[in-house]
């Protein structure tokens, strides 16, 4: 192989491909060729490591305590570890015969000072190893949309005055710095004026200009940090339906967005859907207004958004429709008697397109729960209309199953805790992730109040409910080899999102954590000191490839769902989708072994 | 023995000290394999434009130091060996004498072992030069990477014609195959094939 040759072939290999052309062109002239024969121990916790290693040809496996645990083969490289910390707790032997280029030890540590691209992709944890692959992933389809900043945006210089200032002294300076609001200091605390409120206090309740301004402003304001993703402003504008977020840096003031700063930077409407949702006032309008979700979800998608963020906006959405429905539907004097509560995905934010329904209501005892008989079969039905599927187990308010008091209720969660049937493990898991949507929120807290104080210190009851996660064998090797079914199909809900989700999940149950999404959860272990940081990272990034795999299969063959709809397609993917699967699951398998070990599943299984 | 004599002809022929360490004893478990490229296919009348070299080391081929020249050609390459080895004429307009080319190329080689695919023919051309410059052959032991499959294979099918192209034993021996035909990558083509078959003991 000629210079040029080696170049090119380094160059065909991440991260290499960081390096710039000297970098690439040194390397290249500092490696040599070696054969070893089969079963030839390269590096072991005895063999310090000398060179970088990189396949021509052949398979090395890497054993850790005599099992195998990775196999690599051409154009992959290793042990970057062992030479970057001069030592390795694993064996790599030649599984056979073996041509592989060799680097230089120093000249690869040479290549990681002068390369901080090519530094981290080697330093960086499993975690920050795929997002780096991520990032190269996405910047070809990146419109530089999703990754901008607040900062990025145009921000409006705030004008803050303080809470005795005269409304009409306020008046003035906000003119002079052409602002569109008031941030009135109080004591340490911001309050908004904004025109509307100096219209209503000022204009309708003859409230005097002259006097101090700090009553008429509004408490509490919501902020931003100056360094946040737009996106996360664009998802408190929908949530909060707000028309401007004070913008905070290192705990002060910093500047205001603009929503409509904001919306010139978004091309898709998922704004404008919010919008159309809360102005809806019949039921026709709110399905046009809901229709246009699925092309939000692909434009977003493709801008290489994270599907968290994905998730979580249209669950924003949703839940909206969900709200104005039941207002539409339910009389005004039964509407607080009464909470609408969705669960599973939709409880955890974590459904992208319409998925199928998973509601339920729970009543007031003091009020006949007939009443709502009909208006929850017209509920059920407009949302099939809608486009949200019929749910095969008919978990739907309108099934009296799901439509009931709340003493019944609390009757039943006793029942599946004491005396659990098989389908109760289940029918607890998605009413833990249920949030409510609409009526009186508090029934649902009461509910989950009681789901926390029965489950405390029941190690037989979680050791079985967290079982479930262990259910689907997850299909990746010892040789980490991908295991399709016949047609190259990998499912990857029960391969990896479903154990993910019910492994924390039962680990939020135990620990009494009432967010409801897998993500915040996961943050919520991380703070109580029940996930390592770096294994947190770990998952919340696998789950994250898992679900955004899914969600391209599924953009692919439109939006009907097939019975195949959580499989992905291995001969679809591209190398680099392929190797994060692949690290993915390994890290689902990890997952699925701490859970073993934290519930002590063996002892009831 | 009578090679023992023939090296020591050889040894006092040598015009130039210089060159003295060429008859030391060579260092264990290392060679040297080489290909030449030429503006033909006769030794007497054509002349070399580049040599390529490459050591090894036990089971390492050391392409981080390897040996490269290209020659100014006294006559023009033929149109046959620029589609071979894709060396035009103008490529080599400014290589080196070839008096420097083989001194360069004795420092490199030192007292190893050379192997080379029809090493011979390589060894003629080299000779060609080295003989009137420093009254000497290469006095290198020589081995015949086409000789060690011949026999290897021969194991396996007695009386057989064994096909002793370039590609095909690099082929048979699962070799990978990349680049174009240079002094230097079959040079590194040809230590791989080495490199196997010293490791192999059938095929």
């Amino acid at each position: 192989m000629s210079l040029q040759d080696q170049e090119a072939f380094l160059k065909s290999i991440h991260p290499f491909e960081l390096l710039s052309k000297k970098e690439i062109a040194k390397a290249a002239s500092s490696m040599n060729i070696a054969y070893y024969k089969k079963d030839t121990v390269l590096l072991s916790p005895n063999i310090l490591s000398a060179s970088l290693y990189i396949i021509i040809k052949g398979e090395v496996g890497e054993y850790q305590d005599d099992d195998l645990i990775k196999v690599y083969n051409k154009s992959n490289s290793f042990d970057a570890d062992s030479l970057i910390y001069a030592k390795t707790e694993n064996t790599f032997k030649t599984l056979e015969e073996l041509i592989c280029f060799e680097l230089d030890k120093k000249e690869f540590l040479q290549l990681m000072d002068t390369n901080e691209k090519f530094k981290n992709y080697f330093l960086n944890s499993l975690a920050n190893k795929i997002r780096s692959a991520k990032q190269k992933e996405y910047t070809t389809e990146l419109s530089g949309f999703m990754i901008a900043k607040v900062m990025d945006s145009y921000l409006h210089e705030p004008t803050i005055v303080e809470q005795d200032c005269s409304i009409m002294d306020a008046l003035k300076q906000m003119e002079i710095k052409k602002s569109n609001c008031i941030i009135v200091k109080n004591n340490g605390e911001y309050g908004l004026v904004t025109d509307s409120v100096i219209r209503k206090h000022v204009i309708f309740n003859d409230y005097d200009k002259y006097s101090p301004i700090g009553p008429i402003a509004l408490y509490p304001i919501i902020t931003i940090e100056y360094d946040d993703y737009l996106f996360n402003a664009l998802l408190s504008f929908t949530k909060n339906s707000i028309k401007r977020i004070i913008v905070k840096k290192d705990g002060e003031i910093f500047g205001i967005l603009e929503q409509l700063d904001l919306l010139s930077y978004f091309a898709n409407h998922s704004y404008l859907v919010a919008v159309q949702i809360r102005k809806a006032t019949t039921i026709e309008e709110l399905k046009q207004a809901s229709s246009d979700l699925v092309s939000i979800v692909k434009k977003l998608h493709v801008k290489g958004t994270k599907v968290d963020y994905i998730a979580k906006l249209i669950s924003e959405i949703n839940e909206k429709i969900y709200e104005k429905l039941y207002s539409m539907i339910v009389p005004e004097e039964l509407r607080n008697k009464a909470c609408l509560i969705v669960m599973g995905s939709e409880g955890r934010k974590e459904q992208m397109l319409k998925t199928d329904q998973d509601n339920a209501l729970i009543i007031s005892n003091d009020v006949d729960s007939k009443l709502f008989e009909p208006y929850m079969l017209h509920y059920t039905e407009t949302l099939i209309d809608f486009g949200f599927p019929e749910c095969e187990g008919n978990i739907m308010v309108s099934n009296p199953y799901w439509r009931k008091s709340i003493n019944q209720h609390k009757q039943e969660l006793e029942r599946w805790l004491e005396s659990p049937q098989k389908d109760d493990y289940m029918n607890l898991a998605i009413f833990f992730d249920s949030i409510s949507v609409a009526g009186n929120k508090n029934m649902l807290e009461e509910l989950k109040e009681l789901i926390f104080e029965r489950t405390r210190e029941k190690d037989v009851f979680m050791a079985n409910f967290a079982k479930a996660a262990l259910l689907f064998e997850t299909p990746i090797g010892i040789f980490a080899n991908l295991i399709s079914d016949d047609n190259d199909l990998i499912d990857v809900k029960k391969g990896g999102i479903f154990p993910i989700v019910q492994g924390i999940r039962s680990l939020a149950l135990e620990n009494a954590i009432t967010e409801t999404d897998t993500i915040t959860r996961i943050k919520k272990l991380v703070k109580l000191g029940i996930l390592e940081e770096n294994f947190a990272g770990a998952i919340t990034e696998a789950f994250d490839t898992l679900l955004s795999l899914r969600l391209k299969r599924r953009l692919q063959k439109g939006d009907s769902l097939d019975k195949n709809h959580n499989k992905v397609s291995i001969s679809s993917l591209n190398e680099l989708e392929l190797e994060l699967l692949k690290d993915s699951l390994k890290i689902v398998n990890k997952f699925k072994k701490m859970l073993m070990h934290h519930f002590k599943i063996n002892m009831v299984s | 023995m009578f090679s023992n004599f023939f090296r020591q002809q050889n040894q006092k022929r040598l015009k130039n000290q210089k060159f003295a360490f060429l008859f030391e004893m060579p260092p264990e478990d290392e060679v040297v394999v080489l290909d030449t490229e030429t503006t033909g296919l006769n030794p007497k009348k054509d002349d070399i434009i580049s040599i390529g070299a490459i050591k090894i080391k036990g089971n390492k081929i050391i392409t981080s130091e390897k040996f490269e020249v290209f020659i100014k050609p006294k006559k023009d390459i033929s149109e046959d060996s620029i589609k071979i080895h894709q060396i035009r004429n103008i490529d080599i307009q400014n290589g080196i004498e070839v008096k420097d080319a083989i001194e360069q190329f004795l420092e490199f080689i030192g007292p190893r072992t050379l192997v080379g695919y029809y090493l011979e023919f390589d060894i003629g051309m080299i000779n060609k030069y080295l003989k009137p410059h420093l009254g000497i052959k290469l006095p290198n032991k020589q081995i015949e990477i086409s000789g060690i499959y011949h026999d290897k294979k021969i194991k396996l099918i007695p009386d057989g014609v064994i096909d002793l192209r370039f590609n095909t034993i690099m082929e048979t021996l699962g070799l990978p195959i990349f680049g174009k035909h240079d002094a230097i990558n079959d040079a590194i083509m040809t230590a791989m094939m080495y490199v196997k078959l010293k490791n192999i003991t059938k095929l």
